[in-house]
């Protein structure tokens, strides 16, 4: 790029005042006589809201989807339970997902007695099983699409888990109920946040959204720490049209 | 401190270090010249007054009570009183040498401020009265002790009544 | 071509109409609940220093006096190392059933001062909200203790702080016909009570300037009510206005350079104002009757005062000199001792109906809420973010007096620690 000496002189005067404005600036900052902060902490971000693996016990654990009925030929799978993380999620303590299956494999006949759990039920193909298992994806087509309706469904789903989280949350002021939060999560297959819920809009009056919109965003963070992980139809995590992996809510007190 | 706040306050601190003194100690010495000598001091300690009790006794032997009633929220003289202030004013008028503060009172029944007028509209009647009387204006003093000062400690009608008054104390 | 682009600009279309339909569906609503129930709060003892368990303790007081909070502790707790306080074990805390918890520590500074820092949890959630540090001299722990409850008082709640405050009050003492009565100064949780005056005269409504560095109060010395200007650092006074005069009722004005008060002559009670510094008063009314008790709007143009004009104590409103008087109180019954709000907005007061009771009012009238219910309170005084009003309670017979405070948004009264009785109180400012 060719500059003309004008252009020259007129961006190195920007620079020089730029440079000039930095240093002014810096110099006022360290003058500031703020009241004394403790040595700053580092905040950690914590991808993993909800830090205990709380196991859902309002819903007894539906055996492994896919466990083969009374021949008792196991399928490859791994330990059931509901409170182990899934594998999909990378940061925490990996379940050795492989290694069970490798172990199990010489066992399916020796096996034979325990398959025979009477848990299997007529619901086992809709088992909340927190990754696509073999007979899961066989038995479901092929292709989910997240329709307007599986949309609106999967709303009322998510806001009917958490509601009695949001019951609980503490009275804040006669007039809270006047601002609105319009709030998104990315959640992870697993039904965990992935990252804190974002304030994405807060409306109402400004001088009421200035007094409620931090406390009501506390509300919102405790109820998705207290009431996840959410359970949600796998198949409809992410499709080409959309899926809960995000999902944009209001949130208002009455 | 940011400087405007410390400019005011030193000159506060001057101004007052003028003319105050520090919280009054416990025991003052009675003013002996006549009050009032300097009616420009903000000096609390120029307002002394002085009672005389041998004297305030003679009163009330002589004029048969130093203090009249009213009734709730009044600040009017009924005849009973009216007599015991004519007794009073001769009274005053025969001890030309002394002075009298004329102290108005009131019932717990109001609040705090509206009771310090109170006591004020019915000392300023007694005065008032008193004047009609023939005694001199420069004799007599008028104050207000609002609620604060009740004789009889009921909450009951009997109790307030004897303190809705206005009492003559006679001072130096 | 042209059916070509034609398409093309169709297919674009429909797109963007698909797109627009999903989106513009509107997005489900979560409802949260409104429970009114206390936060419980755990305050375990502070590390780093032996005054850390004290601190904890007034932080813990503070914060129940707010009737917001159930704290739990300093005793019973853990404890935890000065490392940990900003890395509290949540899980565990969960566990103990605590929603909020306050940790922090204390350490010497290089000028001999010491930190106080102090951090807020949600324990819930998992997070840390806020955290502070605090400089006192080793002698001022307290008020480190108070800017950390007020710190997460005011996080949690969403209002303005108000612990860190000072109450001037009148302490009482003896009987109802020999009343000893001084001007005491006290924290608002009742601790550094000192005494002003030493009762030999009779002293009532002591006000704080807006900066909390002087009072107006009103004495008899010399057997008369007169308004005395008093400095808190110096303990130098003043007659407001010399001479012979009966004056009363003293406030200052927001911007703290004039006193508003009433002076009773002639039988007639009127409201003036003068310059703190000295000078002539100015006159404001001039109605027949007692024109008593009267109180700034905070920005200064205004003035509430109570008047019998009409034949009974009712509430008026005028200009700050003096003009546009009108009367703003209808409620049946009398209404006394008005007070303007911090913010603005509402106006306390006393009401007379039988019984004495504190109320409030919106500002330009209206809205009246009675919220105690002696048999005789009077004298409000509001907290500086206008959550609560002080005010004074007289017992029937004896007449012993104690100090209250009510929260405004409605809740029990709650008695002031005094170490005697107490009437008359005033509300500082925040402390800088």
């Amino acid at each position: 790029m060719k500059m003309d000496r004008a252009e020259l002189a007129g961006t190195g005067a920007a620079l020089a005042f730029h440079a000039a404005l930095i240093a002014a600036l810096t110099l006022s900052l360290a003058h500031v006589n703020s009241t004394p902060e403790p040595p700053s902490m580092e905040v950690e971000f914590v991808e993993d809201v909800g830090l205990e693996a709380a196991a859902p016990t309002s819903i007894p654990t539906p055996p492994p989807a896919s466990q083969a009925p009374e021949i008792g030929e196991a399928q490859p799978d791994q330990p059931a339970p509901a409170p182990l993380p899934a594998a999909t999620q990378p940061r925490v303590a990996p379940t050795p997902t492989p290694r069970p299956v490798q172990r199990q494999q010489p066992r399916p006949a020796p096996a034979k007695p325990a398959p025979r759990v009477s848990r299997i039920g007529d619901d086992f193909l809709k088992g909340i099983a927190e990754s696509p298992s073999k007979s899961d994806a066989s038995a479901k087509p092929a292709a989910a699409t997240f329709s307007a309706t599986a949309r609106a469904n999967i709303g009322q789903a998510i806001l009917r888990q958490v509601q009695p989280c949001a019951d609980r949350q503490p009275f804040i002021g006669e007039d809270a109920n006047k601002v609105r939060l319009t709030i998104n999560l990315k959640l992870a297959r697993s039904g965990r946040l992935i990252r804190p819920p974002t304030v994405i809009r807060t409306s109402g009056d400004p001088d009421l959204r200035a007094k409620y919109g931090e406390l009501l965003e506390d509300q919102v963070r405790r109820i998705f720490a207290q009431c996840t992980p959410l359970r949600l139809p796998a198949e409809l995590y992410d499709t080409p049209t959309g899926g809960w992996n995000d999902f944009t809510f209001t949130y208002r007190v009455n | 401190m940011n400087k405007p706040i410390l400019i005011g306050m030193t000159a506060i601190a001057l101004t007052l270090g003028a003319c105050g003194r520090k919280t009054p100690p416990a025991e003052i010495p009675p003013v002996e010249q006549p009050p009032a000598a300097d009616p420009n001091s903000t000096d609390p300690n120029s307002l002394e007054v002085v009672e005389l009790p041998a004297l305030q006794a003679d009163l009330v032997a002589k004029a048969g009570s130093d203090t009249i009633y009213f009734g709730t929220d009044e600040y009017s003289l009924d005849e009973a009183s009216k007599a015991t202030l004519a007794a009073q004013a001769r009274w005053l008028l025969a001890n030309p040498g002394v002075r009298a503060s004329i102290e108005g009172h009131c019932d717990e029944r109001g609040t705090r401020e509206y009771n310090q007028a109170l006591g004020e509209r019915r000392a300023n009647a007694t005065r008032d009265f008193l004047l009609s009387q023939g005694v001199p204006a420069d004799r007599m003093t008028v104050t207000s002790w609002g609620k604060e000062r009740p004789v009889a400690t009921g909450s009951n009608e009997e109790a307030w009544a004897q303190n809705r008054r206005a009492a003559t104390v006679i001072i130096r | 071509m042209r059916m070509i682009l034609t398409m093309l600009l169709a297919g674009i279309a429909s797109t963007a109409i698909a797109q627009d339909t999903q989106e513009s569906e509107p997005a489900p609503e979560l409802v949260g609940g409104s429970v009114r129930s206390n936060v419980a709060i755990a305050v375990p003892v502070m590390p780093g220093d032996a005054v850390g368990r004290q601190v904890s303790e007034v932080i813990v007081s503070d914060l129940r006096s707010t009737g917001l909070f159930t704290p739990l502790g300093p005793g019973g707790l853990p404890g935890y190392s000065v490392e940990e306080a900003g890395n509290p074990a949540y899980p565990s805390w969960r566990n103990a059933g605590v929603s909020a918890l306050v940790s922090g520590y204390i350490e010497p500074r290089a000028d001999g001062r010491m930190t106080v820092a102090c951090y807020l949890h949600d324990v819930t959630a998992g997070r840390e909200l806020t955290h502070q540090g605090f400089a006192v001299t080793s002698a001022n722990w307290r008020q480190a203790a108070h800017k950390c409850a007020d710190l997460v008082y005011a996080r949690l709640s969403g209002q303005q702080p108000y612990l860190d405050t000072r109450i001037v009050y009148v302490a009482e003492t003896g009987p109802k016909n020999n009343r000893q009565k001084r001007i005491a100064l006290m924290d608002s949780d009742g601790s550094n009570n000192r005494y002003l005056t030493v009762g030999r005269h009779t002293v009532v409504t002591p006000r704080f300037s807006p900066r909390g560095d002087r009072l107006v109060y009103v004495s008899y010395i010399g057997r008369k009510p007169r308004v005395l200007l008093y400095d808190v650092a110096s303990g130098q006074e003043r007659l407001l206005i010399p001479g012979n005069h009966i004056t009363f009722a003293p406030r200052f004005s927001p911007d703290g350079r004039d006193v508003v008060f009433s002076m009773a002559e002639g039988g007639n009670t009127d409201i003036y104002i003068v310059s703190a510094s000295g000078g002539q008063p100015r006159r404001l009314t001039s109605a027949p009757g007692a024109d008593t008790s009267p109180s700034f709007s905070p920005d200064g143009r205004q003035i509430v005062f109570e008047s019998d004009r009409s034949g009974t104590q009712q509430l008026y409103v005028m200009s700050a000199d003096g003009g546009g008087q009108r009367r703003i109180s209808f409620g049946g019954g009398r209404y006394a001792s008005p007070v303007w709000s911090p913010a603005g907005n509402m106006i306390a007061f006393t009401k007379i109906a039988g019984p004495f009771r504190i109320g409030v009012m919106n500002a330009g009238g209206g809205g009246e809420r009675i919220l105690t219910n002696g048999w005789q309170d009077e004298g409000p005084s509001w907290a500086p973010n206008g959550q609560f009003v002080m005010f004074h309670r007289t017992a029937q017979g004896a007449g012993a007096t104690r100090l209250y405070a009510v929260p405004v948004g409605g809740g029990s009264a709650r008695i002031m620690p005094t170490p005697v009785g107490g009437s008359d109180p005033s509300w500082s400012p925040i402390n800088n």
